[in-house]
Protein backbone atom coordinates (compact mmCIF):
# COMPACT_ATOMS: atom_id res chain seq x y z
CA UNK A 1 0.00 0.00 0.00
CA UNK A 2 0.80 3.37 -0.70
CA UNK A 3 2.14 5.70 1.77
CA UNK A 4 -0.85 7.84 2.90
CA UNK A 5 -1.66 10.90 1.57
CA UNK A 6 -0.80 14.43 2.28
CA UNK A 7 -2.73 17.51 3.23
CA UNK A 8 -2.19 18.93 -0.01
CA UNK A 9 -3.32 15.61 -1.80
CA UNK A 10 -6.13 15.29 0.37
CA UNK A 11 -7.40 18.60 -0.74
CA UNK A 12 -7.13 17.96 -4.52
CA UNK A 13 -9.33 14.87 -4.04
CA UNK A 14 -11.84 17.10 -2.21
CA UNK A 15 -11.69 19.67 -5.21
CA UNK A 16 -12.12 17.02 -7.62
CA UNK A 17 -8.62 17.36 -8.93
CA UNK A 18 -7.25 14.39 -7.27
CA UNK A 19 -5.91 11.23 -9.34
CA UNK A 20 -7.74 7.71 -9.67
CA UNK A 21 -4.52 6.43 -7.70
CA UNK A 22 -5.17 9.58 -4.51
CA UNK A 23 -9.16 8.59 -4.72
CA UNK A 24 -7.87 4.88 -4.60
CA UNK A 25 -6.05 5.05 -2.09
CA UNK A 26 -8.71 7.49 0.17
CA UNK A 27 -10.79 4.49 0.14
CA UNK A 28 -8.28 1.51 1.40
CA UNK A 29 -7.15 3.43 4.28
CA UNK A 30 -8.84 4.80 6.79
CA UNK A 31 -6.96 7.34 8.25
CA UNK A 32 -6.45 8.73 5.09
CA UNK A 33 -10.08 8.74 5.24
CA UNK A 34 -10.21 9.99 8.95
CA UNK A 35 -8.22 13.21 7.84
CA UNK A 36 -10.11 13.65 4.65
CA UNK A 37 -13.33 13.76 6.70
CA UNK A 38 -11.78 16.04 9.67
CA UNK A 39 -11.06 18.83 6.15
CA UNK A 40 -14.20 18.07 4.47
CA UNK A 41 -15.67 19.34 7.78
CA UNK A 42 -13.51 22.15 7.88
CA UNK A 43 -13.92 23.22 5.06
CA UNK A 44 -17.82 23.08 4.99
CA UNK A 45 -17.60 25.26 8.40
CA UNK A 46 -15.06 28.00 6.40
CA UNK A 47 -17.69 27.88 3.60
CA UNK A 48 -20.28 28.18 6.09
CA UNK A 49 -19.12 30.92 7.92
CA UNK A 50 -17.60 32.79 5.06
CA UNK A 51 -21.67 33.12 3.47
CA UNK A 52 -22.62 34.68 6.93
CA UNK A 53 -22.55 38.53 7.39
CA UNK A 54 -19.26 38.99 9.22
CA UNK A 55 -19.38 39.38 13.04
CA UNK A 56 -18.36 42.75 14.43
CA UNK A 57 -15.19 43.43 16.62
CA UNK A 58 -15.26 44.17 20.25
CA UNK A 59 -12.94 46.93 20.07
CA UNK A 60 -15.44 48.96 17.65
CA UNK A 61 -17.23 50.72 20.00
CA UNK A 62 -14.61 52.13 22.23
CA UNK A 63 -13.01 53.44 19.20
CA UNK A 64 -14.92 56.50 17.45
CA UNK A 65 -12.42 57.84 14.96
CA UNK A 66 -8.33 56.49 16.21
CA UNK A 67 -5.75 59.39 14.98
CA UNK A 68 -6.61 58.59 11.15
CA UNK A 69 -6.87 62.44 10.41
CA UNK A 70 -3.46 63.81 12.46
CA UNK A 71 -1.38 63.08 9.18
CA UNK A 72 -3.48 65.00 6.98
CA UNK A 73 -4.18 67.72 9.21
CA UNK A 74 -0.31 67.77 9.63
CA UNK A 75 0.50 67.75 6.04
CA UNK A 76 -2.11 69.99 5.37
CA UNK A 77 -0.60 72.51 7.96
CA UNK A 78 2.92 72.02 5.97
CA UNK A 79 1.02 72.79 2.38
CA UNK A 80 -0.23 76.07 4.13
CA UNK A 81 3.02 77.15 5.70
CA UNK A 82 5.30 76.52 2.66
CA UNK A 83 2.46 78.38 0.56
CA UNK A 84 2.56 81.22 2.53
CA UNK A 85 6.68 81.56 2.75
CA UNK A 86 7.00 83.63 -0.63
CA UNK A 87 4.11 86.26 0.61
CA UNK A 88 5.68 86.42 3.94
CA UNK A 89 9.29 87.26 2.47
CA UNK A 90 7.25 89.64 0.34
CA UNK A 91 4.50 91.31 2.05
CA UNK A 92 2.32 93.43 0.01
CA UNK A 93 2.94 96.96 0.22
CA UNK A 94 -0.48 98.04 -0.93
CA UNK A 95 -1.66 99.83 2.76
CA UNK A 96 1.43 102.44 2.15
CA UNK A 97 0.52 103.05 -1.58
CA UNK A 98 -3.27 103.71 -0.38
CA UNK A 99 -2.07 105.63 2.56
CA UNK A 100 0.44 107.86 0.16
CA UNK A 101 -2.35 107.85 -2.35
CA UNK A 102 -5.04 109.43 0.48
CA UNK A 103 -2.71 111.97 1.65
CA UNK A 104 -2.00 113.45 -2.29
CA UNK A 105 -6.35 113.35 -2.48
CA UNK A 106 -6.48 114.81 1.10
CA UNK A 107 -3.95 117.89 0.24
CA UNK A 108 -5.50 118.07 -3.15
CA UNK A 109 -8.59 118.32 -2.45
CA UNK A 110 -7.47 121.45 0.76
CA UNK A 111 -6.26 123.06 -2.39
CA UNK A 112 -9.25 123.01 -4.97
CA UNK A 113 -11.40 123.93 -1.92
CA UNK A 114 -9.43 126.64 -1.05
CA UNK A 115 -8.95 128.07 -4.16
CA UNK A 116 -13.00 127.61 -5.24
CA UNK A 117 -14.20 128.63 -2.09
CA UNK A 118 -11.94 131.83 -1.13
CA UNK A 119 -13.89 135.12 -1.33
CA UNK A 120 -11.15 137.02 -1.60
CA UNK A 121 -8.95 137.23 -4.54
CA UNK A 122 -5.06 137.15 -3.45
CA UNK A 123 -4.07 140.75 -3.54
CA UNK A 124 -7.14 141.74 -1.03
CA UNK A 125 -5.48 138.85 1.15
CA UNK A 126 -1.96 139.89 0.75
CA UNK A 127 -2.67 143.49 1.59
CA UNK A 128 -5.19 142.52 4.74
CA UNK A 129 -2.00 140.59 5.56
CA UNK A 130 0.38 143.82 5.24
CA UNK A 131 -2.07 146.03 7.11
CA UNK A 132 -2.50 143.55 9.93
CA UNK A 133 1.46 143.27 10.10
CA UNK A 134 2.50 145.69 12.26
CA UNK A 135 -0.25 145.28 14.77
CA UNK A 136 0.78 141.68 14.90
CA UNK A 137 4.26 142.65 14.97
CA UNK A 138 3.54 145.34 18.05
CA UNK A 139 1.05 142.74 19.78
CA UNK A 140 3.86 139.97 19.82
CA UNK A 141 6.76 142.71 20.85
CA UNK A 142 4.21 143.69 23.55
CA UNK A 143 4.94 147.56 22.45
CA UNK A 144 2.93 149.82 20.09
CA UNK A 145 2.76 150.13 16.11
CA UNK A 146 5.42 152.08 14.75
CA UNK A 147 2.97 155.00 12.95
CA UNK A 148 3.78 157.92 10.79
CA UNK A 149 3.46 160.00 14.01
CA UNK A 150 5.62 157.87 15.91
CA UNK A 151 8.26 157.64 13.14
CA UNK A 152 9.03 160.84 12.72
CA UNK A 153 8.85 161.85 15.80
CA UNK A 154 11.99 159.04 16.30
CA UNK A 155 9.93 156.72 18.34
CA UNK A 156 10.38 153.34 16.07
CA UNK A 157 12.09 153.15 13.06
CA UNK A 158 9.73 150.86 10.98
CA UNK A 159 9.69 152.85 7.94
CA UNK A 160 7.97 150.29 6.12
CA UNK A 161 4.79 149.34 8.82
CA UNK A 162 4.98 154.08 9.43
CA UNK A 163 4.15 154.38 5.81
CA UNK A 164 1.22 151.60 6.05
CA UNK A 165 -0.21 153.04 9.03
CA UNK A 166 -0.25 156.29 7.27
CA UNK A 167 -2.52 155.64 4.52
CA UNK A 168 -4.78 154.50 6.69
CA UNK B 1 -28.64 46.23 -29.96
CA UNK B 2 -30.07 42.56 -29.84
CA UNK B 3 -32.94 42.64 -27.61
CA UNK B 4 -34.18 46.07 -27.67
CA UNK B 5 -37.75 45.04 -26.68
CA UNK B 6 -36.97 42.47 -23.49
CA UNK B 7 -33.98 44.18 -22.63
CA UNK B 8 -34.83 45.91 -19.24
CA UNK B 9 -36.62 42.77 -18.29
CA UNK B 10 -34.49 40.60 -18.47
CA UNK B 11 -31.18 43.22 -17.11
CA UNK B 12 -34.36 43.15 -14.05
CA UNK B 13 -34.14 39.80 -13.66
CA UNK B 14 -30.53 39.45 -13.63
CA UNK B 15 -29.94 42.14 -11.06
CA UNK B 16 -32.59 40.13 -9.11
CA UNK B 17 -30.80 36.78 -9.48
CA UNK B 18 -27.70 38.03 -9.40
CA UNK B 19 -27.32 41.19 -6.91
CA UNK B 20 -27.03 39.32 -3.84
CA UNK B 21 -24.58 36.90 -4.86
CA UNK B 22 -21.93 39.79 -6.55
CA UNK B 23 -22.38 42.16 -3.34
CA UNK B 24 -21.53 39.33 -1.47
CA UNK B 25 -18.50 37.99 -3.40
CA UNK B 26 -17.46 41.83 -3.46
CA UNK B 27 -17.25 41.82 0.26
CA UNK B 28 -15.58 39.08 0.65
CA UNK B 29 -12.74 40.43 -1.53
CA UNK B 30 -13.35 43.90 -0.48
CA UNK B 31 -14.24 43.40 3.34
CA UNK B 32 -15.61 47.22 3.14
CA UNK B 33 -19.62 47.37 2.69
CA UNK B 34 -19.68 50.63 1.33
CA UNK B 35 -16.94 49.84 -1.31
CA UNK B 36 -18.68 46.36 -1.85
CA UNK B 37 -22.14 48.16 -2.75
CA UNK B 38 -19.72 50.78 -5.14
CA UNK B 39 -18.10 47.87 -6.68
CA UNK B 40 -21.33 45.99 -7.37
CA UNK B 41 -23.25 49.19 -8.80
CA UNK B 42 -20.08 49.49 -11.15
CA UNK B 43 -20.19 45.36 -11.98
CA UNK B 44 -24.08 46.19 -13.08
CA UNK B 45 -23.38 49.10 -14.66
CA UNK B 46 -20.87 46.91 -17.03
CA UNK B 47 -23.33 44.68 -17.00
CA UNK B 48 -26.25 46.95 -18.54
CA UNK B 49 -23.66 47.83 -21.25
CA UNK B 50 -22.78 44.57 -22.13
CA UNK B 51 -25.83 43.19 -23.11
CA UNK B 52 -26.50 46.07 -25.62
CA UNK B 53 -23.14 45.40 -26.92
CA UNK B 54 -22.58 41.85 -26.32
CA UNK B 55 -23.63 39.61 -29.61
CA UNK B 56 -22.95 36.25 -28.59
CA UNK B 57 -24.67 33.90 -26.34
CA UNK B 58 -23.55 34.54 -22.84
CA UNK B 59 -22.96 32.77 -19.61
CA UNK B 60 -24.16 35.80 -16.91
CA UNK B 61 -23.54 34.70 -14.41
CA UNK B 62 -19.75 33.64 -14.94
CA UNK B 63 -19.38 37.42 -16.80
CA UNK B 64 -21.00 38.49 -13.52
CA UNK B 65 -18.21 37.02 -11.35
CA UNK B 66 -15.81 37.50 -13.48
CA UNK B 67 -16.08 41.38 -13.54
CA UNK B 68 -16.78 41.25 -10.09
CA UNK B 69 -13.42 39.62 -9.05
CA UNK B 70 -11.71 42.20 -11.41
CA UNK B 71 -13.22 44.91 -9.91
CA UNK B 72 -12.21 44.07 -6.50
CA UNK B 73 -8.91 43.68 -7.89
CA UNK B 74 -8.58 46.82 -9.52
CA UNK B 75 -10.04 48.41 -6.43
CA UNK B 76 -7.66 46.88 -4.14
CA UNK B 77 -4.87 48.09 -6.07
CA UNK B 78 -5.53 51.76 -5.76
CA UNK B 79 -3.18 53.25 -3.43
CA UNK B 80 -5.95 55.28 -1.51
CA UNK B 81 -7.59 52.15 -1.26
CA UNK B 82 -4.58 50.30 0.68
CA UNK B 83 -4.02 53.42 2.68
CA UNK B 84 -7.96 53.90 3.91
CA UNK B 85 -8.20 49.91 4.36
CA UNK B 86 -4.51 49.97 6.70
CA UNK B 87 -6.21 52.16 8.85
CA UNK B 88 -9.75 51.45 8.58
CA UNK B 89 -10.27 47.72 9.04
CA UNK B 90 -11.44 47.77 12.47
CA UNK B 91 -13.89 49.92 11.95
CA UNK B 92 -15.21 48.62 8.04
CA UNK B 93 -15.84 45.30 9.83
CA UNK B 94 -18.29 46.59 12.22
CA UNK B 95 -20.75 47.94 9.56
CA UNK B 96 -22.47 45.11 8.90
CA UNK B 97 -26.16 43.94 9.23
CA UNK B 98 -27.27 41.36 11.62
CA UNK B 99 -29.32 38.42 9.84
CA UNK B 100 -31.13 35.72 11.79
CA UNK B 101 -28.23 32.83 11.80
CA UNK B 102 -29.69 29.07 11.06
CA UNK B 103 -29.37 26.34 14.07
CA UNK B 104 -25.61 25.42 12.35
CA UNK B 105 -24.65 29.02 12.75
CA UNK B 106 -26.28 29.91 16.05
CA UNK B 107 -24.15 26.52 17.39
CA UNK B 108 -20.91 28.20 16.00
CA UNK B 109 -19.55 30.72 18.62
CA UNK B 110 -19.34 33.61 18.10
CA UNK B 111 -15.11 33.65 18.87
CA UNK B 112 -15.07 30.96 16.38
CA UNK B 113 -16.48 32.67 13.62
CA UNK B 114 -14.08 35.68 14.12
CA UNK B 115 -11.35 33.47 13.76
CA UNK B 116 -12.23 32.43 10.47
CA UNK B 117 -13.14 35.64 9.46
CA UNK B 118 -9.77 37.06 10.79
CA UNK B 119 -7.84 33.94 9.23
CA UNK B 120 -9.75 34.71 6.02
CA UNK B 121 -8.50 38.80 6.14
CA UNK B 122 -4.84 37.72 6.78
CA UNK B 123 -4.71 35.56 3.58
CA UNK B 124 -3.39 37.06 0.25
CA UNK B 125 -5.51 38.77 -2.12
CA UNK B 126 -5.00 35.89 -4.48
CA UNK B 127 -5.17 33.54 -1.93
CA UNK B 128 -8.77 34.99 -1.11
CA UNK B 129 -9.76 35.19 -4.98
CA UNK B 130 -8.96 31.58 -5.36
CA UNK B 131 -10.82 30.53 -2.08
CA UNK B 132 -13.68 32.12 -3.02
CA UNK B 133 -13.98 31.29 -6.66
CA UNK B 134 -12.83 28.16 -5.74
CA UNK B 135 -15.00 27.05 -2.90
CA UNK B 136 -17.63 28.80 -2.30
CA UNK B 137 -18.57 29.76 -5.98
CA UNK B 138 -17.57 25.97 -6.93
CA UNK B 139 -16.40 27.06 -10.04
CA UNK B 140 -13.37 24.41 -11.59
CA UNK B 141 -9.90 24.76 -11.00
CA UNK B 142 -9.53 25.74 -14.87
CA UNK B 143 -12.78 27.68 -14.64
CA UNK B 144 -10.44 30.14 -11.90
CA UNK B 145 -7.26 29.81 -13.66
CA UNK B 146 -8.77 31.32 -16.87
CA UNK B 147 -10.60 33.92 -15.61
CA UNK B 148 -7.46 35.06 -13.13
CA UNK B 149 -5.12 34.43 -15.91
CA UNK B 150 -2.94 32.02 -13.93
CA UNK B 151 -2.33 28.14 -14.30
CA UNK B 152 -4.08 25.21 -12.77
CA UNK B 153 -0.96 24.72 -10.67
CA UNK B 154 -0.86 28.40 -9.51
CA UNK B 155 -4.70 28.06 -8.59
CA UNK B 156 -4.05 24.58 -6.73
CA UNK B 157 -1.33 26.23 -4.43
CA UNK B 158 -2.77 29.33 -3.70
CA UNK B 159 -5.91 26.97 -2.55
CA UNK B 160 -3.57 24.99 -0.82
CA UNK B 161 -1.74 27.94 1.19
CA UNK B 162 -5.44 29.17 1.66
CA UNK B 163 -6.61 26.57 3.57
CA UNK B 164 -3.98 25.26 5.50
CA UNK B 165 -3.49 28.45 6.63
CA UNK B 166 -6.97 28.79 7.99
CA UNK B 167 -7.36 25.65 8.70
CA UNK B 168 -4.15 26.25 11.21
CA UNK B 169 -5.85 29.42 12.55
CA UNK B 170 -8.85 27.13 13.26
CA UNK B 171 -7.13 24.37 15.12
CA UNK B 172 -5.26 26.69 16.84
CA UNK B 173 -7.71 28.62 18.69
CA UNK B 174 -9.85 25.24 19.56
Amino acid sequence: MKPCLSERALLRVHSRDGTAAEREHLQLCPECAERYDALAEDLHLLRRTLEEPEPATPQLASRPLGLGWVPLAVAAALFALVASVPWLRHPIPAPLEVASRSSNVSAFAADVSAAVFADNDATTTVALASNDAPYLQAALDAGSPCTGDRYFDGECDDQLSALLLESD
Amino acid sequence: MKVAANEPAEYDALYRLHHERVLRLCHLLLSDPDEAHDVTQEVFIKLFQARKTEERAMVWAAWLTRVAVNACRDRRRSGWWKWWRERHAEFIEADLPGTALTPEQAALSDERRRTIWQSFRELSARQQEVFVLRQLEGWSTEEVASTLGLSPGSIKRHLYRAVHHMRKKLRGRQ
